[in-house]
């Protein structure tokens, strides 16, 4: 892969000279024993997932009934995590895709891990759509499948069922992807394992390597693929989730009922996503000791997606207030002064605070090199992007119309367990990913090393001296 | 044998012996079986299993299971009709006239043998085919596990003859002392019952029947007794009052015959027609406030002095003499001057009533009535009501006798008046003192634990009977299912007693036909007359000449004025009157143990499960209470920690209890509304009856002197509406912006607005608003050929609406709805179809109230059906919004997407879940009775809501159809009713099919009045609602409106 690298941009890995450096470097993890504390946190969040299992199952047994939820606020923490979960996913099908499409190589580094964030944070997405239904048992309804009963058909009117083929297609794009750019990586794998002797590791390998031999042929093939892929995946970034805010925007619900939702929450979603994309680096990164893979320049480069998204989240905000008042429509004025200043006024303001405030600390080259202060920030664009959804969500609903059906929403600790272990479970899942499977895409990777050399005299100039 | 021409086998041709046997032998023995299982035993040792073997146990292993799940099912109870009985046709519906404890005539529908509805009996005057929520509800106390199960000696379980034996040998002993015999009941309505009781107390030297009212009317017949020597309390005739004021009278939710007058009242409040005029003098804010066209808030103890004063301010008119030495006394807008004049001008169609159990104060009312020739007209001295004909003072009299141990026997026919009368604890002690106690309650209370044999009475629909609601109107009691328990009818236990050996059903048959025959020329055979009497359920004679002659003596009235001044106290600090009121739902407490009345929010105040004391805005905004703060009120000696609910309207230092509350040994639901414990504290409940004493002859529900003070805990009160005012001045006010959303949902107006054109100039401009609502789509009811079938629209007035919660019990019933208890209610989880929204406006102090009832709006461009993914909520051709309770999957976005909020969800299995709600009926196979089989009952997971009874359209559609004999043939207009509507005393709902253009729902829609709610969301409705009228004047809807806006100032200074 040639491409032209300006001469005066930094590289995007560091302090590395060898193909076979980076391959030690990202198998490392894989070929060593499991260490204590992977061994430790790894329990830790299996515990925590199992517990959100069993309150799912609890869930199940008594009905929706042991959550919070009323006949005023029908949806609350469940469609809140589902919303949160998508747009989590969002920012590993932006770095995988649409930077691969742009061309943007500092993405090598990051975008398998990113990948694997968006598969596991739909997996915890797609369980809250079924466990918010009242008789889960009978989900399959929602496919249009042919059937014996009469003419009985799915209302493909209802955005609930454009969220199931939204979800769905991204989930199986993802995979796919996520899965097919890992198979020149695992038969890497494959190979060091069949040359350091362990036969049955080999063989796993070996089978999920689908037999890849790494000739020309297969990476010209491999490459065109990916790049259909990016494009198939390209548009998903968009639709999965401006599908996902129809379920609110096609209502007529006083503070759902807008047309702003779709960039909105596509906006809202990337920002998200990479606030989470930030935490897991520098833990990643930290752990695995990968910095030189994971660079400062990259971290950089992501906190300023970041001020970017959370700009355009804070503007949205900013427009349905001003849409509000301009329509004139008392209830859009009441629904959204009632955010702001109504009974869960703490989490408007959570979420204002934490979604358009904290990002425009970035701006600040000394606080986006700073891991500790980047790490708490995306911390906060987490929480702040879970309050967006409950603000929508719940506050437009506790007070829609007829006063007479105003109502106050608080959770139990069944539906809170739910969402604690749905963060256990993605854990669960990134520890297992992370021990299992090449965290850094050695390939793509590999390529950022072929770079030419820049020139003597911009690097006397600079001072810079390539690592020898 | 021979050889056969075609043969099977070689053996079979040859004839073997061998073969012969075996043919012969139907079930050859030489499967080898025994080998097998041997071989399987031996395998078990030896592990030589192989591939037939294995398959062989196998084999006879499934088919053995087989078998033995065949072998024995569970005994089914249903019995199949073999033999079909006569008059039960399956699926198919009858219905039996009776009369529901309340006195009320209902219609009973029964299926399949089992009665699952009453309905008011629409030939009867009184009912006009309305029944109270405690009608509806006491269907339910048929199939109440906890009832008495058979005759019981102190709680052990006898037969009747033993029984009978014990008593009747008891009863000759206090014959032979000759000591007293006492029969203790409420008011008995049924005239047989009263010559019963009397012919058995004949026996006895010393007998006598005792009736009190546990919320006692008592005085207003003292007063008649005082003013026209007849002890009698009137029949009412709201219907031809064209001026009403009432003093604390809630004569439409609680007050005497509360179905009654709402449905009379309603009939002088159409603003198409002249309108009565309703004025309402009261302490707390009752649901008859809520409807007057003006009301005033006054204390308790203010009421005397107030009614002196309109006496004087009419006196002055008719040239009558005032009573000297009242003090002056007026209420704001100079209320009294108002009710005088009015009273004054409309007198003989004018009435004047007052609430208030105090001689003193009916005495005058009564003189009042009296001086604007009001008796014969709108009230009826000489056909006098039944329903109230306790005497406080006899009652207080037995008390004395029973604690003395004078008493030698009593029975107490369903009465509880340990429970339910001031003197509880003397009669309680005074019980251990008696040769003989014994109670016919059909389920246990208070009184019956005490007594020593409990002889169970029949629930009312197992029983025969008759009723005298007036002296014109009658009405019988039939069986519609044989008795359920080893009970016995309480007249026939007294007639057994008595040593008769006549059984009560030919008692009744004997009295109607020497008493109520020869009232009658339209029938002359007995047989035709008993037949149509109890088909039609009712018998109404004519009224006799009416007017009633004042004889009281102007001194004796100035004894009584002298008495109302004593308590007058013009501002009272730190103490406050206690008013003892009745909710509509509990009453007096005798039907507490319903769930379906315990969980019926109260129209006022929309709590449910809990008792609570109702303090006045102002003083909880003094003291920083909330609702739910736990306070001490102490009145009469006694103390009670309850929640606090915030009344506005109600009068300054005015409390409010509710009565019915607080019972020990009464069952397991009424456990769940006595509250519960807060900081070791119990909280809630409390019984308030022990205050009401008897005091000038006549119990009184008011106590002077009650304090009240925060403890600083709180409480969850469950609060089915908790967002109170349309309008929220603290919020709109803050922000500069108006969030005034009152007229997109309620429509009020006044006949002063209306007569000034202001009216018809808002209903104009409404109009032409319409005109900018503009939609994308064509109408789907635009086509032709959905024009020409059946468009359901319903029509709800609210100026007829009296919030009283009849309709949202009647929809309970008819639609399986199920109970859920006070914490789901406290979880904003109730399951109501149909709810009553009540929205204040104006001051707190002295606010507008409206009652809105809200169910499905069945819109035609429905929010809910485009959002469901499974299409389980779809729209029907004949606009009907449908839920296909199989197909939901409980997503809950159509409830979300509902502007209305009028979806509810099964969030647990509401119906089988014993963990959270086996109290319930619901959890009895008993109490499952009650459900109508035409309705599914919802598991959990699935959405449900007001489905316009379609149950009953399918029904009423189908018999217009065999009825005619013609499948085009269209349900006649008013032949299908919904259950609300059928309900509905004052006939608010009205319901039918809109493409017919003479329909009276059409006629409706048509007027200025119908409106929508929240037009502009454009759900097309197809329930609209119709504009409430007050009887304002210009001046006075002025200053309400000033009123309102000086509250808007206040709140946002």
């Amino acid at each position: 892969m040639s491409h032209v690298v300006s001469p005066i941009r930094q590289k995007w890995i560091t302090n590395t000279e060898t193909y076979g450096q980076i391959t030690a470097d990202v198998c490392r993890p894989i070929e060593s024993k499991p260490s204590l504390p992977w061994l430790f946190w790894t329990a830790v969040s299996g515990l925590v997932m199992l517990m959100g299992f069993s309150l799912i199952a609890w869930t199940m047994w008594k009905g929706i009934g042991v959550w919070g939820v009323n006949w005023t606020v029908g949806w609350a923490f469940d469609i809140t995590n589902f919303v949160f979960w998508v747009g989590i996913g969002h920012a590993g099908t932006l770095i995988s895709a649409v930077l691969l499409l742009f061309r943007q190589p500092w993405r090598n580094s990051i975008n398998r891990a990113s990948e694997a964030m968006t598969i596991f944070a739909v997996l915890c997405a797609a369980l809250f759509p079924l466990l918010h239904m009242g008789r889960l048992w009978l989900g399959l309804w929602f496919l249009p499948l042919p059937n014996t009963r009469g003419s009985l058909w799915v209302n493909f009117n209802s955005p609930l069922l454009w969220d199931v083929f939204a979800i769905s297609t991204y989930l199986t794009v993802s995979l796919v992807f996520w899965y097919l750019g890992m198979i020149p990586d695992l038969a890497t794998i494959r190979d060091r394992m069949a040359r350091a002797g362990k036969k049955i590791s080999a063989k796993i390998y070996g089978v999920l390597a689908f037999g890849w031999e790494g000739s020309t042929r297969t990476w010209s093939r491999f490459e065109i693929i990916s790049l259909i892929l990016s494009g198939l995946a390209t548009p998903l970034v968009l639709s999965v989730h401006s599908i996902v805010s129809m379920d609110f925007a096609t209502s007529v619900i006083p503070g759902w009922h807008t047309t702003i939702f779709p960039p909105y929450f596509v906006a809202g979603a990337i920002f998200s996503g990479f606030g989470m994309v930030q935490t897991l680096m520098i833990v990643t990164r930290k752990i695995y000791k990968l910095e030189n893979y994971i660079t400062m320049d990259h971290m950089e480069s992501i906190a300023k997606i970041v001020i970017a998204t959370g700009s355009l989240v804070g503007l949205a905000y900013t427009t349905e207030f001003f849409v509000a008042w301009y329509s004139g429509s008392i209830w859009e004025r009441y629904a959204f002064i009632n955010r702001a200043f109504g009974p869960y006024w703490w989490s408007y303001w959570a979420m204002f605070t934490c979604n358009v405030v904290t990002p425009q600390l970035f701006w600040f080259r000394k606080i986006r090199t700073n891991m500790v202060l980047t790490f708490i920030i995306s911390l906060f664009i987490n929480v702040g992007m879970w309050f967006e959804r409950f603000v929508i969500i719940v506050t437009s609903l506790h007070r829609d119309f007829l006063p007479s059906s105003w109502a106050m929403y608080t959770p139990t600790y069944v539906e809170a367990g739910i969402f604690i272990g749905t963060f256990g479970m993605f854990m669960f899942f990134f520890f297992l990913f992370s021990k299992y499977l090449p965290v850094i895409n050695m390939f793509e990777v590999k390529t950022l090393l072929h770079h030419p050399k820049k020139p003597s005299h911009i690097e006397e100039r600079e001072g810079l001296k390539i690592n020898a | 044998m021979s050889k056969p021409r075609y043969w099977r086998g070689l053996e079979e041709l040859e004839q073997t012996p061998e073969f012969i046997a075996r043919a012969k032998n139907e079930f050859p023995s030489d499967i080898p079986m025994d080998q097998v299982l041997k071989e399987v035993a031996e395998e078990d040792s030896g592990l030589q299993a192989n591939r037939r073997d294995f398959l062989k146990v196998l084999g006879f292993g499934l088919s053995a299971a087989a078998l033995a799940a065949c072998a024995e099912g569970p005994v089914k109870k249903a019995i199949p009709y073999v033999n079909k009985p006569q008059d039960i046709i399956p699926g198919v519906a009858n219905w039996y006239a009776s009369t529901a404890p309340t006195g009320t005539p209902v219609l009973v529908r029964t299926r399949e043998g089992r009665p699952i509805k009453l309905e008011g009996n629409p030939d009867s005057r009184i009912a006009k085919g309305g029944l109270s929520a405690i009608g509806h509800a006491s269907l339910l106390n048929l199939y109440e596990t906890e009832r008495h199960q058979s005759a019981s000696k102190k709680s052990n379980p006898l037969d009747w003859d033993t029984v009978d034996g014990e008593i009747r040998a008891k009863l000759d002993q206090v014959k032979a002392a000759g000591s007293a015999v006492r029969v203790v009941s409420g008011s008995i309505l049924s005239p047989t019952t009263r010559q019963i009781i009397t012919e058995f107390l004949a026996q006895f030297a010393d007998g006598k029947h005792i009736s009190y009212d546990a919320v006692s009317f008592s005085a207003v017949a003292r007063a008649h007794e005082i003013v026209f020597g007849k002890r009698v309390v009137p029949q009412y005739h709201f219907d031809k009052a064209m001026s009403i004021v009432s003093f604390s009278a809630d004569f439409l939710g609680t007050w005497i015959s509360p179905i009654e007058y709402a449905a009379d009242y309603v009939v002088n409040r159409d603003p198409e027609k002249p309108m009565s005029r309703h004025l309402q003098f009261e302490s707390l804010l009752t649901t008859t406030g809520a409807k007057a066209d003006l009301r005033f808030p006054v204390n308790p103890s203010q009421q005397g002095v107030a009614l002196l004063n309109l006496y004087n301010k009419i006196a002055a008119k008719v040239g009558k003499g005032a009573f000297p030495g009242v003090p002056e006394f007026n209420t704001a807008m100079n209320g009294l001057d108002l009710a005088a004049t009015e009273l004054f001008e409309q007198r003989g169609k004018s009435l004047l009533i007052c609430g208030t159990n105090d001689v003193a104060a009916q005495v005058i009312v009564a003189s009042i009535n009296a001086m604007l020739g009001n008796y014969g007209a709108t009230l009826d001295a000489e056909n006098p009501s039944y329903y109230y004909q306790g005497n406080d003072e006899a009652f207080a009299q037995f008390a004395d006798e029973l604690s003395a141990g004078k008493v030698g026997a009593v029975i107490f026919l369903d009465a509880n008046p340990v429970y339910e009368t001031a003197l509880g604890e003397k009669v309680k002690d005074g019980l251990t003192k008696t040769t003989l106690s014994v109670s016919t309650a059909v389920r246990p209370d208070e009184t019956s634990a005490l007594c020593e044999y409990v002889c169970p009475d029949h629930h009312y629909l197992e029983s025969w009977g008759d009723a005298q609601q007036t002296a014109v109107h009658f009405s019988l009691i039939q069986p519609t299912i044989y008795p359920l328990f080893k009970t016995r009818q309480a007249q026939d236990s007294l007639l057994k007693w008595s040593g008769s050996t006549q059984k009560y059903y030919d008692y009744l048959k004997n009295w109607w036909a020497t008493a109520m025959m020869p009232k009658q020329t339209q029938y002359t055979s007995f047989q035709t007359f008993w037949d149509e009497s109890l088909r039609k359920g009712v018998m109404e004679l004519p009224y006799t000449a009416a007017a009633s002659a004042a004889t009281i003596a102007d001194t004796a009235l100035l004894e009584y004025a002298d008495r109302l001044k004593q308590g007058f106290a013009a501002e009272q600090a730190d103490t406050f009157d206690l008013v003892l009121f009745e909710k509509v739902g509990i009453r007096d407490g005798k039907f507490a143990n319903n769930p379906w009345l315990q969980e019926l929010p109260d129209p006022v105040t929309k709590v449910s499960w809990d008792n609570y004391v109702t303090i006045p805005y102002q003083y909880a905004a003094e003291k920083g209470l909330k609702d739910g703060s736990v306070v001490e009120v102490k009145a009469g000696g006694a103390s009670y920690f309850l929640p606090v609910v915030i009344q506005p309207g109600q009068a300054k230092n005015t409390l409010g209890i509710a009565l019915g509350y607080g019972r020990t040994a009464a069952g397991k639901v009424i456990v769940r509304g006595n509250g519960s414990k807060v900081n070791g504290r119990q909280v809630g409940g409390g019984n308030v009856y022990p205050l009401a004493v008897v005091a000038n002859g006549a119990a009184s529900f008011t106590v002077a002197g009650a304090t009240i003070s925060a403890t600083g805990d709180t409480y969850t009160i469950a609060q089915i509406q908790t967002f109170n005012t349309l309008y929220d001045p603290a919020k709109g006010v803050a922000f500069g912006l108006d969030f005034d959303r009152t007229e997109k949902i309620i429509e009020e107006t006044t006949t002063g607005l209306i007569s000034s054109g202001e009216f018809g100039k808002k209903v104009k401009e409404r109009e032409d608003h319409k005109k900018h609502l503009v939609s994308l789509w064509d109408s789907h009811f635009e086509d032709p050929e959905t024009s020409r079938q059946i468009h359901w629209k319903m029509a709800i007035d609210l100026n007829k609406c009296t919030g009283c919660g009849a309709c949202v019990v009647a929809c309970q019933s008819e639609n399986n709805i199920p109970v859920v208890g006070k914490d789901e209610i406290a979880r904003h989880r109730d399951m109501y179809w149909m709810r009553i929204d009540r929205y204040y406006s104006g001051s707190p102090e002295n606010p507008d109230v409206v009652f809105q009832p809200m169910m499905c709006q069945h819109c035609d461009n429905a929010p809910c059906e485009t959002v469901c993914p499974v299409l389980a909520t779809l729209h029907s051709n004949e606009g009907l919004n449908q839920m296909v309770y199989p197909r939901c999957v409980g997503t809950r976005y159509c409830a979300n997407n509902c502007p209305y909020k009028v979806r509810r969800f099964n969030w647990f299995n509401y119906w089988n879940d014993k963990d959270l709600f086996s109290d319930f009926y619901s959890h009895s196979e008993m109490g499952r009775l009650v459900l109508n089989p035409d309705v599914t009952v919802r598991f959990r997971g699935v959405m449900e809501k007001c489905s316009f009874c379609v149950q009953r359209l399918q029904e009423g559609k189908l018999r217009a159809k065999v009825n005619a004999n013609s499948t085009f043939a269209k349900p006649e207009d008013g032949s299908i009713k919904t259950a609300c509507q059928q309900s509905c005393p004052t006939g608010a709902i009205v319901f039918g099919d809109f493409n017919d253009p003479d329909s009276e729902v059409s006629k409706l829609f048509r007027k200025d009045r119908s409106y929508v709610v929240i037009e502009e969301v454009k759900t097309l409705p197809n329930v609209q609602y119709m504009t409430l009228v007050r009887n304002r004047n210009a001046e006075e809807t002025e200053a309400k409106l000033e009123e309102r806006h000086a509250t808007q100032t206040y709140s946002k200074a």
